[in-house]
């Protein structure tokens, strides 16, 4: 390490921020120990947003918190002393109300709102459910649910004729027959599976495709990289009878073919893809992923943290998601990563990342996007001092994996990938994030994707749309 | 931005997504509801309220005039209104250009022009259409006129033309209130001193209908 | 290597273009967030910030987003290699000769010349110089140190102070506290974080930014019918609204969902809407001509902007470059009262165009990880060009003729960054690549601001910035924590905000007089 070299610059922030309580890794999992049934821990844990607006400065709830957190004793606290001082502050506070809503903090965790977030409190949604002309409001209402079904996943209103035809069936069950047969119909549409589609606009944000370095169809200025290939994956992965998991597991790559839209497995995609199929990963490992993720890095850091966002829905920038590994962040590329105030996230990221290590990004054509054995001591061994010592093995969730494929099978068998799945489809159909008076429905409909329904996203839209949360005006 | 540009951004950009085309569902009996007293209506408490964005938009107003969907709104002739120039103020992305991913969700400022835009252009094609071809026309049909304006603003002729289009873009029949307040509109034209007010009533109609509350949110 | 007919590089140039950096760049190191110090409690804030009587009169902010990192040590910053002694060679230094001094300031410039851009064969001529000499007296430069490098965090982090006024932007700062009775108080061209609303849920709905995508084509949504051929008159449109509106609140589906949060403000949005048409924005904000056939303004009752000569000839990139297009619609909003907030900047996309052929690189200014110098001066001029050119127009703009105030006078641009970039180099390396650095500077520029002032430094030995005294400007060598709610805490100081009960640093040090 040399003077003024970006590790020594860290060091100094250890220096000055020696003392500093940060938010602490166990907080989620000792709190959920203490409210198991709160809906912030069914399947997750809270994020350190919890309690600090960015670690370490709290927010009021958590700053209530600190001050019955073993008063006089010096701080930091240790790890442990921290775990078992927390419950007894969990329940000093329980009954002040941090944010000055009028609802107690203990209401707030049981209802899933925000103890420290004054416009974040249960709201009374209770109706009377009566009904009038149009709409039984407050209640499951087939005739609503029939047009939002035709708009949701048609993308179109029923003609009048319709209306009046599903009005006049005999009966509740008749309609809720036609209506799961019209929903399986509108699957099939252009609107729901097609380019641009609504499955195209979920996969967006987990893409993140950039015109102008379009490669193949609606070829860019720069072209570099197929993403096509992944939204092609991503909708074969959402439809029919697949399994949503192998849109990160998957050895295999997706053909789309059109007029009507239609998504095929196919063993290569030798124009646009590159990575061997034994290290084939999904869309975590596509030509796309490794060019605009990956890019130039040594150690994507910025691949593992998108990939854990988009697909398992956990922002690792917005403290979620931290599992901390022991000994870890080992900071192989000499980015100073082991300072305090950064530790506490990279102890999380940066085991994350090491399966990416043998992944090639932007380079020349023979190395670019590829799996390339010992890439680190190829490509990148002047780099850092220990750079070749990273490890491809990995955590997640604080399970070893020795590969990426390894990682992805971890991931993709997670509640928390179930959760994330069913919250993208839940703001699609919905609008909205599930809402504390939502939540039992939720939480029963991610639960059923995963366990009963074996990942299959069209039985967890039949499941959506059934929900009073859709289907009640 | 240089017109070639726009013309490529068309052709990548434009609405291209389910659209199911003209609908030619044969005219129903219209049927005028009594509204109830607003007192005895019963109210949503959860409010779930969607807008339907730039396809939903586009579909159900080409269906509901009978319209492909490329002749509901362009911009200047050639740039279409929902799949290119006002996508993001009808809560649509831009993903492959500005990097827009996520709907931001909720309505815009600008977003209730939008729509007004659209729906004038809409119902403007859809009365020129009807006009030139009487017998063939979709919506207003069988209106008797004097001259520019219409023969008998009470007539039933004007209601069944309302009940056509309630059922073409709410799919229900009309209410008294709707059928009596879309007369008075035709009233209140022709005393405006309109050159042709039978032409700006069937455009205003269709217009209300098309840009209500009711027809854009879901 | 050559532009082919198509203005497209092949597929060759560029990977091999691209391929440069791959071995020897360093790492995007794209996640260190939450990494910020405390923030003082309201309490312990010592307050006595000197603020402007609010005047009733408007003030301006533009927001530059830079995206990508836009290095201060490649600008006003910028290190000699005689000055960092036996690290010049492994850092980010010039050959003296190329940071030049600007007589009776603390700024520097830049002149880079590069036979190309990467390896993308067009050659790069940036000279800062004049820009400084022209503007120095408003400009102020402020050493940062931010909390993430991740693109996104960061950039949102650049105008939210990372979250040091419950979450709310800097725009929407500015729009709450001048921009009501605006049509539009904030409008936001950029993208990414900078497009991004803030966290502050409990602001008006009008302050809440306004996103447009297509600068040229986003005034045709300003008007419900105008341009629209065969369209019924004014009064006829006001009569089908009137019944519209009696209808839309009797229905039965507007009782059902009367109290719905969307349909709320869709009623508000209406009401809204009649005042931008009132105000003829579809004309006033119109950067395009008629230009037949693609762009017939005229065949369908719309006209350019009386300004539409103005801002082109101001931008004549405006046909190719979305950026030019934004900065000349920038100016109509402000010049027209449309807006006191308008956030601007490059994307990530490349932009053929201008006289090189290239008018932005894929990736902005974070192309850098492939060619860091050139890159930077490229980005940069494009950037202080904008900002030279909205000055001159805004200058030429009066504001109050009693009080002889132009629109520059109360006018403040913000040039936001994500990040700024690694210092290393290969040994006096021209060309390199850089990752992000939360270690970076930001620029102010406007008469509001305490001018020809560098606030902090930066130790000529590591090419690092070091912070200041937000309060007296005192420089404080060897700080180098957070200093994102300084520099939140700045600009709205600048500009006279009235920050009562905001719990804000002290940043008298950003204020003129």
């Amino acid at each position: 390490m040399t003077p003024g070299s970006p590790s020594t610059r860290w060091s100094a922030f250890v220096v000055l921020l020696a003392g500093a309580a940060l938010a602490k890794p166990p907080a989620g999992g000792v709190f959920c120990a203490t409210y198991p049934s709160a809906p912030e821990c069914v399947g997750k844990q809270p994020s350190c947003a919890y309690c600090h607006v960015a670690p370490p400065q709290r927010n009021v709830f958590g700053a209530s918190l600190e001050a019955k957190l073993v008063p006089g004793a010096s701080r930091p606290l240790s790890d442990g002393d921290f775990s078992m001082a927390l419950p007894a502050a969990l329940k000093a506070v329980e009954a002040l109300d941090a944010d000055g809503d009028g609802v107690s903090n203990l209401v707030e965790l049981q209802q899933g709102t925000h103890p420290a977030d004054p416009g974040s409190k249960p709201v009374d949604r209770a109706c009377q459910g009566s009904t009038n002309p149009q709409f039984s409001v407050c209640r499951y209402d087939l005739r609503y649910v029939y047009k939002k079904v035709l708009l949701d996943f048609c993308g179109a209103s029923p003609t009048f004729t319709e209306t009046k035809a599903f009005t006049a069936m005999t009966d509740d069950a008749s309609r809720t027959a036609f209506l799961g047969t019209e929903l399986d119909r509108c699957l099939q549409s252009e609107f729901w599976r097609g380019k641009n589609g609504q499955l195209w606009k979920v996969a967006h944000p987990k893409i993140r495709p950039l015109g102008s370095l379009k490669e193949g169809e609606d070829k860019g200025g720069v072209p570099l990289a197929d993403y096509y290939d992944d939204y092609a994956l991503f909708a074969y992965s959402q439809t029919d009878d697949h399994d949503a998991r192998e849109v990160l597991t998957a050895d295999f790559f997706v053909r789309r073919t059109t007029n009507p839209t239609r998504y095929t497995r196919v063993a290569d995609l030798p124009l646009s893809q590159k990575v061997d199929r034994a290290h084939r990963a999904g869309n975590m490992t596509t030509a796309w992923t490794l060019t605009y993720f990956v890019m130039f890095t040594a150690l994507p850091r910025n691949a593992a943290s998108q990939m854990y966002r988009a697909y398992l829905g956990l922002d690792i920038a917005k403290q979620e998601g931290l599992y901390s590994v022991p000994n870890e962040p080992q900071d192989y590329d000499a980015k100073g990563v082991q300072a305090a105030e950064c530790a506490a996230c990279h102890a999380t990221l940066d085991p994350l990342t090491y399966p990416f290590r043998n992944y090639n990004g932007i380079s020349s054509a023979m190395y670019a996007t590829r799996y390339i054995p010992n890439r680190l001591e190829l490509g990148f061994s002047t780099l850092a001092p220990r750079i070749t010592q990273t490890p491809e093995a990995g955590v997640i969730f604080g399970q070893r994996v020795n590969d990426l494929r390894e990682w992805a099978t971890v991931a993709a068998n997670s509640d928390a990938f179930a959760i994330s799945t069913t919250t993208d489809y839940w703001k699609l159909l919905l609008g909205h994030h599930p809402r504390p008076d939502e939540n039992a429905e939720f939480v029963a409909t991610w639960k059923r994707f995963k366990g009963e329904h074996q990942h299959r996203v069209q039985k967890l839209l039949h499941d959506i749309v059934k929900t009073e949360a859709y289907g009640a005006p | 931005m240089r017109p070639e540009r726009l013309v490529l951004l068309a052709a990548t950009l434009a609405l291209g997504v389910g659209c199911p085309g003209k609908i030619t569902e044969p005219s129903q009996p219209v049927t005028v509801m009594e509204l109830p007293d607003a007192g005895s209506l019963a109210r949503s408490a959860r409010g779930n309220l969607r807008f339907k964005g730039p396809e939903r938009l586009t579909n159900d107003f080409s269906n509901a005039l009978g319209l492909n969907a490329d002749e509901v709104c362009t911009e200047l002739g050639q740039y279409q209104c929902a799949g290119l120039v006002h996508t993001v103020a009808l809560g649509g992305v831009d993903p492959f250009g500005r990097g827009l991913y996520e709907p931001s969700g909720v309505t815009a400022v600008t977003t209730p022009l939008v729509v007004d835009r659209m729906a004038f252009s809409a119902c403007t094609r859809r009365v020129d259409k009807d006009l030139a071809t009487p017998g063939a026309a979709l919506i207003f049909k069988g209106l008797p006129q004097t001259g520019a304006k219409l023969a008998n603003v009470d007539g039933p002729e004007l209601t069944t033309a309302i009940g056509e289009l309630t059922h073409r873009a709410l799919q229900r029949d009309p209410y008294t209130n709707e059928v009596a307040r879309y007369l008075q509109l035709a009233k209140d034209i022709e005393a405006s001193g309109n050159a042709e007010p039978a032409r700006a009533w069937m455009q205003a109609v269709c217009f209300a209908v098309l840009s209500s509350a009711e027809s854009v949110f879901y | 290597m050559a532009l082919k007919g198509t203005g497209r590089l092949s597929r060759r140039e560029v990977m091999k273009a691209l391929s440069l950096a791959g071995a020897g760049s360093t790492s995007l190191s794209p996640l260190l967030a939450g990494c910020r110090q405390s923030l003082q409690s309201p309490q312990d804030v010592e307050r006595g910030l000197r603020r402007d009587a609010l005047d009733g009169k408007p003030k301006f902010l533009i927001v530059i987003a830079a995206s990508g990192g836009a290095s201060i040590v490649d600008s006003f910053m910028a290190v000699r290699a005689s000055e960092a002694g036996m690290n010049a060679a492994r850092f980010n230094t010039f050959p003296d000769a190329q940071v030049q001094a600007v007589s009776g300031s603390p700024f520097r410039a830049v002149k880079v010349s590069a036979p190309k851009l990467g390896s993308i064969p067009i050659a790069v001529n940036a000279d800062q110089l004049a820009f400084v000499q022209q503007h120095r007296d408003d400009m102020l430069v402020a050493a940062s140190v931010g909390t993430s490098v991740n693109h996104v965090i960061a950039q949102k982090r650049s105008l939210n102070g990372n979250g040091a006024w419950k979450g709310r932007t800097l725009q929407e700062a500015v729009a709450l506290q001048w921009g009501q009775g605006f049509p539009l108080p904030n409008v936001n061209m950029a993208v990414g974080g900078y497009g991004e609303r803030g966290a502050d849920d409990s602001l008006p709905a009008s302050v809440y930014a306004e996103t447009v995508t297509s600068p040229s084509l986003w005034p045709l949504g300003l008007d419900g019918a105008r341009g629209i051929r065969g369209a019924p008159s004014r009064d006829v449109i006001a009569l089908a609204r009137g019944a519209r509106a009696d209808l839309d609140v009797s229905s039965v589906f507007g009782t059902t969902f009367q109290d719905a949060d969307a349909l709320k403000r869709w009623r508000a949005q209406v009401s809204e809407g009649a005042r931008l048409e009132a105000q003829d924005l579809i004309t006033r904000l119109n950067v395009i001509p008629n230009l037949p056939p693609k762009v017939p303004l005229t065949a369908y009752g719309l006209d350019s902007s009386p300004d539409g000569a103005k801002v082109r000839a101001a931008f004549p990139a405006f046909f190719d470059d979305p950026f030019a297009t934004q900065s000349a619609l920038a100016f109509l909003l402000l010049k027209y009262r449309v807006s006191v907030a308008v956030t601007i900047g490059p994307d990530f996309n490349v932009t053929l165009g201008g006289a090189s052929g290239l008018a932005n690189p894929p990736l902005a200014f974070d192309f850098s990880h492939n060619d860091h110098r050139a890159t930077q001066g490229f980005m940069w001029s494009r950037i202080l060009s904008s900002i030279d050119t909205l000055i001159t127009l805004l200058k030429a703009e009066p504001f109050d003729q009693a009080t002889g105030e132009s629109l520059w006078d109360r006018t403040l641009i913000y040039v936001a960054t994500d990040f700024g970039r690694t210092r290393s180099r290969p040994d006096n390396a021209a060309e390199f690549g850089s990752g992000h650095d939360l270690n970076n500077g930001f620029l102010m520029v406007s008469p509001m601001v305490k001018g020809n002032t560098l606030l902090g430094g930066v130790d000529p030995a590591t090419t690092l910035t070091y912070g200041f005294d937000a309060r007296t400007g005192a420089p404080l060598p060897g700080k180098v924590s957070s200093n994102e709610a300084d520099l939140y805490s700045g600009v709205l100081t600048a500009m006279g905000a009235d920050l009562s009960g905001s719990g804000l640093p002290d940043a008298s040090a950003f204020k003129r007089g």
